[in-house]
């Protein structure tokens, strides 16, 4: 006989999910999928829209993450319109990158993950969350606060706003940083850098004392992929597409954007919306592969900034070389990543060519397809579009962050499964640890199923006869 | 700086836009004293705001059923509730801005009669004539607070 578990909805993350645990007859843990219950159906019906819509109308894929999609969108188009772009525009748009990856990642470790790791895995979940952080560490939560606003600030004084800004266009951005939105970014910047360095100091500290976490939450092997430069620094933004395994080899690199689906299938699954990438050589499924922070950090030959490399070598001596294969340590990736965007936004306010007014290329429909791919906090996001001569879309492919963990997320969710439940018997912590498996990724499902829709929620322990053996509720 | 004015909601599905729409219209009035943010939500950031302000006036357009005209209603902290970055809740965020920063301030909502939230963009006639009995309201409000 079967039983399953049931968690629905998955808390602290961004978007809607839940987890089926599937137990055999003697109460083993036998498999686990991760659902998702949003669908959202962008690629279909941007059909017929104008090219020069599509930053703004996909930008609207998420709140989160709306600067991700921008980029990655106009880039498509720049492709489409066969321009480069000014170098002033394409700096401007790495400097928006750099603030959508300090939100985010501010937004993942302080509010969604932290209250796990700092108030713990076995507190009470009413204190389990942020209003705990605040009232066990005040400064910490502040600082959290004030790093994600920086991040958002930098969208803001770019863009005009920090939710959906209508700022990257096909052929460079609409207009650029003045000389005081730079002063304001200067005089934020050693607060940000201070918080960084509390930041991770605090997780390193922690996970010496968490190798169970380290271990069980959950480590196994797979692919890495992510942007590098050309000489193999981290990217975020341009760059081309590197794979690595998990003992460190590269298995292909750089890699055009444009020839994606040479390397990257997708595969169709009936109990999520969700879509799962692979590696095709490799074929589905053992071309399961990360990215995201903890694959960047794997793919890359180093950070390019002197304090973020650092701190890569530490992690590196330490974890795993440039295969670290917990999931555990996408926190501590996350916070290195944050550290290194904060030295190259210094970088950029210290660079004249910010400020050149020579911010866009004009062009017409020069190409009939063009593939944009940028890195968003949780990973590498193409956009594929094709279009006729007037700039019309005929068909749109978009490969999200989010989706391309989903192997990983299911085999994370299976293999904490299996180091914590034994039987019926499931306590709170555990469940905790099992969501913490799907945070680790910190995923952003809004985007990853490209609907508005919210499900009735509930967690039932179904016997094989379909009995509700129990049953629970948790409020998102 | 004294008082300060959020208008939120989501400009893109119709009234739900009225909030930040009084608020831009509000800002270009340049009201003396006044911090005019608009907002597609509130955000854990905003408790800082509010916390160095003595005056605070949230602005959304209200989905309640029977609502005809533009309401101003007093907002407490809501105390030991949790922070949801997809819910706005003037409530918390004030409980937010005590507990975090040391103060709240006093606060009022500024709730608008709205008609359609479909998708799209631009304000109904309820909408649009809410947004500018509101905006009357709210110059009143902070001249008024100086």
């Amino acid at each position: 006989m079967s039983n399953r578990i049931v968690i629905d909805p998955v808390t602290r993350i961004e978007g809607h999910a839940k987890i089926s645990i599937f137990l055999d007859d003697g109460g083993k843990v036998n498999d686990a999928q991760f659902h998702v219950v949003e669908f959202r159906g962008f690629e279909k019906f941007c059909e017929g829209r104008m090219l020069w819509e599509m930053p703004a109308i996909t930008a609207r894929t998420c709140g989160i993450c709306p600067v991700s999609h921008l980029l990655a969108s106009a880039k498509a188009g720049d492709e489409i319109l066969a321009v480069s772009v000014p170098p002033a525009a394409d700096k401007l748009r790495r400097l928006m990158n750099k603030g959508q990856m300090i939100q985010s990642h501010a937004l993942s470790f302080f509010h969604l993950s932290a209250p796990d790791f700092l108030i713990g895995w076995d507190a009470p979940v009413e204190k389990r969350n942020i209003v705990g952080i605040i009232r066990e560490n005040p400064e910490l939560a502040r600082a959290g606060i004030r790093l994600r606003q920086f991040g958002q600030e930098i969208i803001e004084l770019l863009g005009g706003k920090k939710i959906h800004p209508a700022w990257a266009v096909p052929g460079g951005v609409r207009c650029g940083l003045t000389q005081e939105g730079r002063k304001q970014i200067v005089a934020k910047l050693p607060e940000a850098f201070e918080t960084a360095r509390t930041a991770l100091d605090l997780f390193k500290g922690l996970v010496e004392k968490s190798r169970e976490e380290v271990d069980k939450l959950a480590s196994f092997e797979s692919l890495f992929m992510g942007l590098v430069a050309a000489d193999g620094a981290w990217e975020n933004h341009g760059g081309k597409l590197r794979f690595s395994d998990s003992k460190g080899n590269i298995v292909a690199d750089q890699i055009d954007a444009r020839d994606y689906r040479d390397y990257i299938g997708e595969a169709v699954q009936s109990s999520s919306y969700l879509k799962s990438p692979y590696y095709k050589p490799q074929g589905f499924p053992d071309g399961m592969y990360r990215v995201g922070p903890l694959a960047r950090l794997n793919v890359c030959d180093f950070m390019g900034t002197p304090q973020a490399d650092a701190e890569l070598r530490e992690y590196r001596a330490k974890w795993g070389g440039r295969a670290v294969k917990s999931c555990y340590l996408y926190h501590y990736a996350r916070l290195i990543e944050i550290l290194a965007c904060l030295e190259r936004t210094q970088r950029l306010m210290d660079d004249a060519g910010m400020f050149s007014e020579d911010l866009r290329a004009d062009a017409g429909i020069n190409k009939h397809r063009g593939v944009g791919v940028s890195e968003a906090p949780r990973g590498t996001l193409f956009h594929d579009y094709t279009v006729d001569g007037n700039g019309v879309i005929q068909s749109v492919n978009m490969i999200i962050a989010t989706g391309q963990n989903n192997l990983a997320m299911n085999r994370s969710v299976l293999e904490i499964a299996r180091n914590y439940i034994d039987g019926n018997e499931i306590p709170e912590g555990v469940l905790n640890r099992v969501e913490h498996g799907i945070r680790n990724f910190d995923p952003c499902l809004s985007c990853s199923t490209h609907a508005v829709g919210r499900m009735p929620m509930q967690v039932r322990l179904i016997g094989p006869d379909g009995a509700v053996l129990d049953e629970a509720r948790r409020d998102g | 700086m004294r008082t300060l004015v959020i208008g939120y909601g989501n400009p893109l599905r119709r009234d739900d836009g009225a909030g930040p729409e009084a608020a831009r219209r509000l800002a270009g009035m340049q009201p003396p004293g006044v911090v005019v943010v608009e907002a597609h939500q509130l955000l854990p950031e905003h408790a800082e705001l509010l916390s160095r302000v003595r005056r605070a006036v949230f602005v959304d357009a209200s989905a309640e059923e029977g609502l005809e005209e533009v309401r101003l209603q007093p907002v407490e902290p809501a105390a030991g509730a949790g922070l949801d970055p997809h819910v706005s809740d003037p409530g918390r965020l004030l409980a937010l801005a005590a507990e975090l920063f040391g103060n709240a301030p006093e606060a009022w909502m500024l709730r608008l009669p709205a008609a359609d939230f479909g998708i799209g963009e631009g304000l109904s006639p309820t909408a649009e004539a809410a947004v500018r009995e509101a905006v009357a309201r709210l110059a009143d409000f902070c001249a008024a607070a100086k």
